[in-house]
């Protein structure tokens, strides 16, 4: 894996997805693909190999920390750094963020125009460590 | 290492000039279709199934106005969430409210 190419994002709500569909692949030029759940992202998952993954914390059915101890567990996610995206900003909450394993954790609203660059430095620093 | 992008407008001018014309293009009309569902998102927080869908509603619509550039909108509807998980009856009215007039003056 030398390059980021593919990013997933994990995201319950349309609208997001979309915006996050543009900013990544129309603007990032990545290879985008959006799931609007976790159980949705852990099928997928094995197919699509994503080399980061962006997951949403708030979602109905798996949450976002549920679903990031499940893609753990899986052999294809070695080395593959998770972002979670979240719209609560209290510091005590992203650490905690981070204590499920997270690379980083991207707060919403995001930057729609430096996304793309912002999450080549999480793959950058997380492919190494996780 | 923890990055953040939290600033109140999204869509910097000299940004959104940078794009390409038809990535310009496509990015407004995303804001179009954005607008186009907000009154579906409204009558989501007013006529909730529950106490903790409102508040689901109100906690998207956070993350998904300020992405799209409309960051007083955003911030109305974080002001609403917060007053609804603290629980403060009048307070919760209030703020629903700025967030509802907030709503009419992107789509009166």
């Amino acid at each position: 894996m030398s390059e980021l190419r593919k990013v997933m994002c994990v995201e319950d709500d349309a609208d997001i997805r979309l915006i996050l569909d543009f900013c990544l692949s129309k603007v990032g030029g990545y290879e985008v693909r959006c799931c609007e759940g976790g159980q949705a992202a852990l099928d997928e998952v094995p197919e699509f190999r994503p080399d980061l993954i962006l997951l949403d914390v708030m979602m109905p059915g798996l949450s976002g920390p549920e679903t990031l101890q499940a893609l753990r567990l899986m052999p294809v996610m070695k080395g593959v750094p998770i972002v979670f995206m979240t719209a609560k900003a209290m510091i005590e909450e992203v650490t905690e963020l981070l204590e499920y394993g997270a690379t980083g954790v991207i707060v919403k609203p995001f930057n729609s125009m430096t996304l793309s660059n912002d999450i080549k430095l999480y793959w950058e620093h997380g492919r190494a460590s996780c | 290492m923890t990055l953040s992008s939290t600033g109140n407008t999204v869509v910097q001018v000299a940004d959104f000039d940078h794009l390409p014309e038809a990535l310009r293009q496509e990015f407004i009309e995303l804001r179009m279709h954005f607008l186009a569902g907000i009154s579906k998102r409204w009558q989501e927080i007013e006529f909730p199934a529950s106490s903790e869908e409102r508040v689901q509603a109100l906690h998207r619509l956070v993350g998904a106005a300020s992405s799209y550039g409309f960051s007083r909108l955003g911030k109305a509807a974080r002001e609403a969430e917060l007053s609804l998980k603290t629980g403060a009856p009048k307070e919760s009215s209030e703020t629903l409210q700025n967030l509802k007039i907030a709503i009419g003056e992107l789509v009166p």
